[in-house]
């Protein structure tokens, strides 16, 4: 994600890529066996100095392994990042070493990041002797001073972090990530193992920290009540690329991406009268090994496009492509009980699929009804391998064949989807069409 | 007479540090078919209580007091038989880590047919398809394929499923969800707590749900009652504690909800932490955190009250009683602290003043 504003970006990342390898042990690699998994896929991201960008998504989007690939954690495939136009990617250990007191770390879970056998002092004193920060004589002094400006008091100094409540050790993540005074502070769920009085005291934190010292924060987090409590800037990552970038009122106000607008809708309301629409995503997120070809979203997404040539309405093709989704997960073997739920009584035929999945008996275009009706007939006669290519090959969506693109660089709000592209709508107006999930 | 009674329910832990009073003596009830949400933080005793309904305490935990009376029989005097004969068949338990319940060495649908069997006289095909026929209910796709899948094969939100397929599996009276959907990403989320609105729907199932999550409350529960440091600090219908709040502890946990759309620069916090249970606060255990707190705070042990007339709670678990001396008079300044609704339409907000004067 990128904006126009002019200044020159603190960290910025150009088609980013990390792939990580199922590969297990020299035999598997030296075999060929294993798959590769793209985590982060060709990702386009600036920090500007003194902001917040969110990076929301769903566990096993790729956001921890961006965060990590932005540090130098973690090599990329493909890409560079940059730090003030020095290419992280070219840089000697030692000099990524010395850039890391510019950008830190804060982790997810404190316990485990936190050694057990050190006392606050010596964790926070640690960095501090790494880079260099503090002569060795005021090194007290001054975790003393961070202890002080993330509110614990001094006497904290010589705890071990069992000794911690979890809000505290979060605080001491965070100390030790400031003790070396970085410009850059990526933030992978601060909160998200936190109680909500606690969580509150570090997103505020978090904000005081940033007006004190003008820090520049990527906030990774799958709640997006926090995300848009703290960030300027959003990005929704699905699959190892982002499907929709803009400041956080632009994402998080219509029209936005459907599976933004999924992500938005599940927060749990915390007012019982509340009665929006919620939208439940079908499955869970594909493998990132086996990324869906196309817009790698369309297997779950509610609003999937009709081919443009047909005249069925979203509605119908939607059922179908229900039933679809249903078959190709099937396994050939399995035969009929696979696509049909239990409980109904057995006698399988056309029209009980056609009500499983809410499709209408006729429907409205009749080369697709011919098509369709072919199909359940295959399935019916167990042969399900027939009626996913008759489905496949009859009510191809636009979404699977044609990647949509995040059109970058202009556009200060752009979706990754093609119910924003006059080419796949034709005269449907997508923005109109999609009706609004979350009023509040 | 209510499905499930406890009353004055007191469980220690024994630790190196101390005895831990991880719940101190509370009474709630809950009816057939209703759906009561248990919140709290961390420490607050909300696990400790719903598992001593099982009495499935680990070693370092004992019920000292109290009793607990499921349909008139309190199970703190049952013998081992009698009481395995009610867990699992009359009183589920859907537990918080999924990965963590079931044996990873057999498949999740012999698992389930397991209880069925253990329960009920079935034959095995006869458990293997009602095991089906329940993995379908909880909507796990393709169910018959699933019955022979191994744990580790299923995903997460698949998993908790398959827990509540199996909690589900002897239809039992009452249902106990200890954070049922902790750990479970958003949209995920969403879809076990449909499943478990829709449980609470059309089944004559009572559920107890155990979280920290008060948007989650909201959406399933009809009352909820709100723990701290071992007590129960407020009990009320759904609206009346998100509308109406009465406790500080509870006021302080519905500011500090981060929401969408809200425009707040800070968010207010509740200062400090929870208290150590081997050595509570005395008197009111929340007073060292309450904005709200005078000298009578630290002395007198407020009970829970009706906040309008300040009697003693009835009994009546419609009743919305809360524990602060305010309602008892006992506070000179009140408390001082405003409600806003916000109004989903239109975005207008409503406001409601709390009694006493301000501070």
């Amino acid at each position: 994600m990128t904006t126009d504003d002019g200044d020159e970006p603190l960290v910025c990342a150009e088609g980013l890529a990390t792939h990580y390898t199922t590969a297990d042990g020299i035999l598997d690699r030296l075999l060929g066996r294993g798959e590769t998994v793209r985590a982060v896929d060709g990702v386009d991201l600036e920090l500007h100095a003194g902001e917040t960008v969110g990076l929301v998504g769903e566990s096993g989007c790729g956001k921890t392994t961006l965060g990590r690939t932005l540090v130098g954690l973690l090599e990329p495939a493909a890409g560079s990042v940059t730090y003030r136009g020095t290419d992280l990617t070219a840089c000697s250990r030692g000099a990524l070493r010395e850039l890391r007191s510019e950008i830190q770390y804060v982790f997810q879970d404190p316990l485990s990041s936190l050694n057990p056998q050190l006392t606050v002092a010596e964790s926070i004193g640690e960095a501090l002797a790494v880079h260099d920060v503090v002569p060795p004589a005021r090194r007290d002094e001054r975790v003393r001073e961070l202890l002080e400006t993330i509110g614990l008091q001094a006497d904290y100094a010589t705890r071990y972090p069992h000794e911690l409540s979890g809000g505290q050790r979060q605080r001491i993540g965070i100390a030790r990530a400031l003790a070396v005074e970085p410009e850059v502070l990526i933030c992978d769920e601060p909160v998200s193992a936190l109680d909500g009085s606690v969580q509150a005291g570090i997103l505020n934190l978090l904000a005081d920290l940033q007006d004190q010292f003008g820090l520049t924060y990527l906030l990774i987090s799958h709640d997006l009540s926090v995300v848009e409590h703290l960030a300027d800037r959003v990005a929704v990552m699905y699959l190892g690329r982002f499907v929709e970038t803009g400041t956080t009122a632009e994402v998080f106000a219509e029209p936005s991406h459907p599976y933004t607008e999924a992500l938005l809708s599940a927060i749990p309301e915390p007012d019982p009268r509340w009665d929006g629409d919620r939208v439940v995503l079908e499955g869970a997120a594909p493998s990132p090994t086996d990324i869906p070809p196309g817009c790698p979203f369309h297997t779950r997404c509610p609003r999937v496009l009709p081919p443009a040539a047909s005249d069925l309405g979203d509605d119908e093709f939607r059922a179908v492509m229900a039933l679809r989704t249903r078959l190709s997960g099937a396994d050939t073997g399995a035969g009929l009980a696979a696509l049909l739920p239990r409980g109904d009584d057995h006698t399988a035929s056309p029209a009980a699929l056609r009500d499983a999945y809410d499709i209408p008996r006729q429907l409205s275009d009749p080369d697709a009804d011919d098509a369709l009706a072919d199909a359940l007939e295959a399935a019916v006669d167990g042969n399900l391998e027939a009626a996913r290519t008759r489905l496949a090959s009859a009510f191809e969506t636009p979404c699977e064949t044609t990647e949509p693109v995040l059109t970058p660089g202009s556009a200060s709000h752009p979706i990754a989807c093609h119910r924003f592209d006059d080419r796949f709508t034709g005269d449907t107006d997508a923005a109109e069409s999609g009706t609004r999930l979350t009023d509040k | 007479m209510a499905l499930l009674e406890v009353d004055n329910l007191v469980v220690q832990y024994y630790t190196d540090d101390g005895v831990v009073r991880g719940v101190d003596g509370i009474s709630y009830e809950i009816r057939a078919g209703e759906t009561v949400g248990l919140v709290g933080e961390s420490g607050a005793g909300k696990s400790a209580a719903s598992r001593a309904v099982l009495r499935l305490l680990d070693g370092a935990g004992e019920i000292v007091g109290g009793e607990i009376r499921f349909r008139g029989r309190d199970i703190l005097e049952l013998s081992a038989d009698d009481l395995r004969a009610i867990r699992g068949d009359e009183i589920a338990m859907v537990f918080q880590d999924a990965g963590a319940v079931f044996n990873p060495v057999y498949t999740v649908g012999e698992q389930i047919a397991e209880t069925i069997r253990t329960h009920e006289a079935v034959t095995d095909s006869e458990a293997r398809d009602r095991t089906i026929a329940l993995l379908d209910r909880v909507g796990i796709p393709n169910p018959a394929a699933r019955y022979a899948d191994y744990p580790h094969e299923l995903s997460g939100g698949m998993q908790q499923r398959a827990v509540i397929a199996m909690a589900l599996a002897c239809d039992p009276a009452v249902l106990i969800c200890d954070e049922p959907t902790t750990g479970l990403d958003v949209t995920v989320q969403a879809g076990i707590l449909e499943l478990l609105a829709e449980l609470a729907a059309t089944s004559e199932t009572a559920i107890q749900l155990v979280t920290h999550d008060l948007g989650v409350v909201a959406e399933l529960c009809e009352r909820v009652l709100v723990q701290y440091a071992g007590e129960i600090v407020e009990r009320a219908p759904v609206d009346e504690l998100y509308y109406d709040p009465k406790h500080p502890y509870t006021v302080g946990l519905l500011a500090a909800t981060p929401r969408l759309g809200d425009d707040r620069e800070r968010l207010p916090t509740i200062p400090g932490t929870a208290p150590d249970l081997i050595d509570p606060p005395t008197g009111c255990r929340f007073h060292p955190r309450c904005p709200y707190a005078e000298d009578c705070c630290a002395s007198r042990r407020p009970s829970l009250v009706d906040p309008v007339s300040g009697r003693p709670d009835d009994g009546d678990p419609e009743t919305h009683v809360a524990a602060c001396l305010e309602y008892t008079g006992d506070l000179e300044a009140g408390l001082d602290y405003e409600v806003q609704v916000r109004d989903a339409a239109d975005s207008d907000c409503r406001e409601r003043k709390q009694q006493g004067e301000p501070r």
